[in-house]
């Protein structure tokens, strides 16, 4: 999976290349022939058919300075989190389910809550400078509908990375 | 500030480009997408270095054995040793970077047993270590383009989106920078550099369906070809063991399944039959991956892999995307039930000639990550090529901040040409549609160029490529395929014909080259192959340096 073709299939977001016809065909035999609908993403300016420009993703990342300025040893207890967090596709579907994004406004949505996190825990938590991008772009902003964890589809858990990045730590 | 051009966003570019930006470069990364659609995100089960954390008798000795010794012994003892030296140095630097490798019980880097390799050697991260190197690569080159943001200083990245390698701007045997498609003007335009960096990856999409991404159609190295630069032993193709087919993807059973204990069988009478534990005992299943597939192309039946014996918690401890990819593609439960599983098109041990610096044969050209071919002989070791991609990246980058940078010529009557032909507006139109040319050049690919090859099916092979060039070749194409895809497809029947051609010249059977007429493995032909295409011609000859007045076949 790499995240290309996120895309909107009767009228639910996701990866159109795990999307299968039979899961979308009626349940009974005589049900008939479906309609699909493909929309593209609707929070991304179109490039052409089906594909957008997601481009502000990364120019987010850029600007909130998301890196690692310091490596703690590894945490055996964030490993699982961790990992969860560094399969993000950066496909965008968490930002098109979301009722509070909109493409370059101040809030970034749940994959930047997620990169956020992956510095501060490689930090040991420490890290007041990214925190500080987290509470900008994103603590102030999000209202907690979680619906971006659900349509993840790498199964990244949004909400502990919040929960992490809330915590008074050092 | 030297500027250094840097042409795919995979492992070994992005390693390249936050090398050079480490030793002061100003960087230009360029590629049609970002880093995480490349195809090193699907790198499933590691990285290998003789750490020592699991087997504490393995060794660096060890490595180079293995590594030699699984490539058929075709490699340079040099080369092997170079990579299989410097590997440790290679984690422990992504270590530091934050990639979140599992771990074991001491808290150190946990290691796996993986094919043709005599101790648990690959370090990884559940099964997607690719992703995850990725994502830390990712970030720390960000720290760069934050810094080329704020006005640089020593040291940045620019990332180049969507656009596409159109060709190398060479002049006197020296490159100045490269001629790219830009999809958003939809013109060509030229980028100048001192040092030029091709990381474009294999050539997966002259096969069509592999395991690999389609964003790899081995272009790069084809139309470098035809500019003059040396290609190496193209005849070497990986068929990985394990893959799964559905109607739209091949897709890698990685052998960290097999690594973990997962076991091979067919069935006879409805009796399980471990062949490959029959042929070469406890350690069968983990044979190198050119004998594997060798072997499940001999079977008499469907090929079945079983992980479920392992049980549910170590499968989704340790094989959570086997588990993931067969549930969602095959609607098939792994901890239940045995996956069916073919060889298919992995991994191109062939690609561009380098030298230990990386560099080609054409002065500030350097290749590294999977189109350079380089350490892994006629067959690469699962766990190598991660290896490869950031040691290449590394070497490039190395060998770049020495080298003197040149005074660029005035390119804009390449440009100018290269639009015009681009333009379609002078010549004649093919008189078939482009895409059904795609389709032929796969079709014949795969059939003539399979596991097992002939001299009929590869003179065959090459008669057909050659028919479908003669059709497009100076040729204006329809718009059934992008823009991108008409200039780039008789670049890549040539390269087509140039594997065929490497296949035919090699008369023996030696790791991914299976020669059903030449079985026999000649110790006089443990030598690479080289390509250069003179005049319209390609020459092939087997030796050992670039220089072609040695042996030719
Ligand atoms: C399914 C799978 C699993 C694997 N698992 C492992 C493993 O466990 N261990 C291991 O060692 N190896 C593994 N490999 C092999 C390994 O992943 C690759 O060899 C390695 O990642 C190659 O990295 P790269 O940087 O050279 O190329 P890639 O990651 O392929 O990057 C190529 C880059 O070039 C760009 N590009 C391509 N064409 C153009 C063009 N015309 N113009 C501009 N840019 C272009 C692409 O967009 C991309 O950015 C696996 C491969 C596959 C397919
Ligand atoms: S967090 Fe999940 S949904 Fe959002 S971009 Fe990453 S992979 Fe996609």
């Amino acid at each position: 999976m790499c995240g290309a073709c996120a895309m909107v299939i009767n009228r639910r977001p996701g990866l159109a290349c795990s999307v299968f016809v039979r899961d979308l065909a009626g349940k009974n035999p005589g049900d008939g022939p479906v309609q699909i609908t493909l929309e593209p993403l609707s929070k991304f300016p179109v490039i052409e058919d089906l594909a957008v420009d997601r481009g502000i993703m990364q120019e987010d990342l850029i600007r909130a300075g998301d890196y690692r300025e310091r490596i703690a040893e590894p945490s055996a207890r964030e490993f699982d989190h961790q990992y969860l967090a560094g399969r993000c596709l950066k496909c965008g579907l968490c930002l098109e389910v979301c009722p509070n994004y909109r493409s370059g406004g101040d809030f970034y949505g749940a994959y930047f809550a997620n990169e956020t996190y992956l510095v501060n825990s490689s930090a040991g938590g420490g890290d007041t400078r990214i925190r500080k991008e987290f509470r900008r772009h994103f603590a102030a902003h999000c209202s907690k509908s979680l619906s971006c964890q659900e349509v993840c589809p790498m199964n990244i858990p949004t909400l502990s990375s919040m929960l992490y990045m809330n915590k008074n730590r050092h | 500030m030297k500027t250094v051009l840097i042409i795919g966003s995979g492992i070994a570019g992005l390693t390249c480009a936050i090398r050079s930006a480490e030793s002061g470069s100003r960087v230009i990364l360029a590629a049609p997408y970002i880093s995480e659609r490349a195809q090193s995100v699907m790198a499933a089960g590691g990285i290998n270095a003789a750490l020592k954390h699991v087997d504490k008798d393995d060794s660096t000795a060890l490595h180079i054995e293995d590594t030699w010794r699984g490539g058929a012994e075709l490699e340079p003892m040099e080369n092997v040793r170079a990579l299989c030296e410097n590997a440790p140095q290679m984690v422990h630097w992504l270590e530091s970077l934050g990639v979140v490798f599992s771990r074991n019980s001491e808290g150190k880097i946990d290691q796996r047993a993986f094919g043709g390799q005599s101790r648990k050697r690959t370090c990884y991260a559940g099964t997607a270590a690719g992703r995850q190197i990725v994502s830390a690569l990712v970030m720390e080159a960000r720290k760069y383009e934050c810094s080329a943001r704020k006005g640089g200083g020593a040291g940045m990245i620019e990332r180049r989106l969507r656009i596409w390698f159109h060709s190398a701007l060479i002049r006197g045997g020296v490159c100045h920078g490269a001629i790219f498609y830009n999809e958003e003007t939809q013109d060509l335009e030229t980028i100048t550099a001192d040092e030029v960096v091709m990381a474009t990856g294999g050539q997966n999409a002259v096969f069509g369906k592999t395991t690999g991404s389609q964003l790899c159609d081995g272009y790069g190295a084809a139309k470098l070809f035809q500019q003059g630069v040396i290609l190496r032993n193209l005849e070497f193709i990986q068929y990985h063991p394990t893959t799964i087919v559905t109607a739209q993807k091949k897709m890698l059973i990685s052998e960290a399944a097999r690594g973990d204990g997962g076991r091979l069988f067919y069935l006879d009478g409805g009796c399980r039959v471990y062949f490959m534990e029959e042929l070469y005992g406890e350690r069968g299943n983990l044979m190198p991956r050119d004998i594997v597939s060798k072997c499940i192309y001999d079977c008499p039946s469907q090929v079945y892999l079983d992980i479920s014996f392992l049980g549910e918690e170590t499968i989704d401890r340790r094989l959570t995307e086997i588990r993931e990819l067969c549930q969602d593609y095959l609607g098939l439960d792994v901890t239940r039930e045995p996956i069916p599983v073919e060889p298919s098109v992995h991994f191109f041990m062939g690609g561009i000639a380098v030298d230990m610096k990386h560099r080609t044969n054409i002065e500030h050209l350097y290749a590294v990550g999977e189109c350079a071919s380089m350490y892994h002989g006629a067959n690469r070791l699962g766990g190598n090529s991660l290896l490869a991609a950031v040691y290449s990246g590394s070497a490039a980058a190395r060998a770049i901040s020495g080298s003197e940078s040149a005074a660029h010529p005035d390119f804009s009557a390449d440009l100018a040409e290269a639009r015009a032909e681009l333009s379609g507006r002078e010549g004649t139109p093919c008189p078939v549609p482009a895409v059904q040319i795609y389709e032929e050049m796969t079709g014949i690919m795969n059939s003539n160029l399979g596991i097992t090859r002939t001299e009929n099916k590869l003179k065959d092979g090459i008669e057909r490529i050659r028919e479908c060039r003669g059709l497009c070749s100076g040729r204006v194409l329809d718009e059934s395929v992008t823009p991108y895809q008409r200039y780039a497809l008789p670049s890549l029947l040539t390269l087509c014909e140039a594997v065929l051609t490497a296949a035919l010249q090699r008369r023996e059977t030696r790791g991914a080259q299976i020669r059903e007429d030449y079985p026999e493995t000649k110790p006089e032909l443990a030598l690479p192959t080289y390509a250069a295409l003179e005049q319209g011609t390609i020459h092939t000859w087997i030796t050992e340096k670039e220089s072609k007045n040695e042996i030719t076949c």
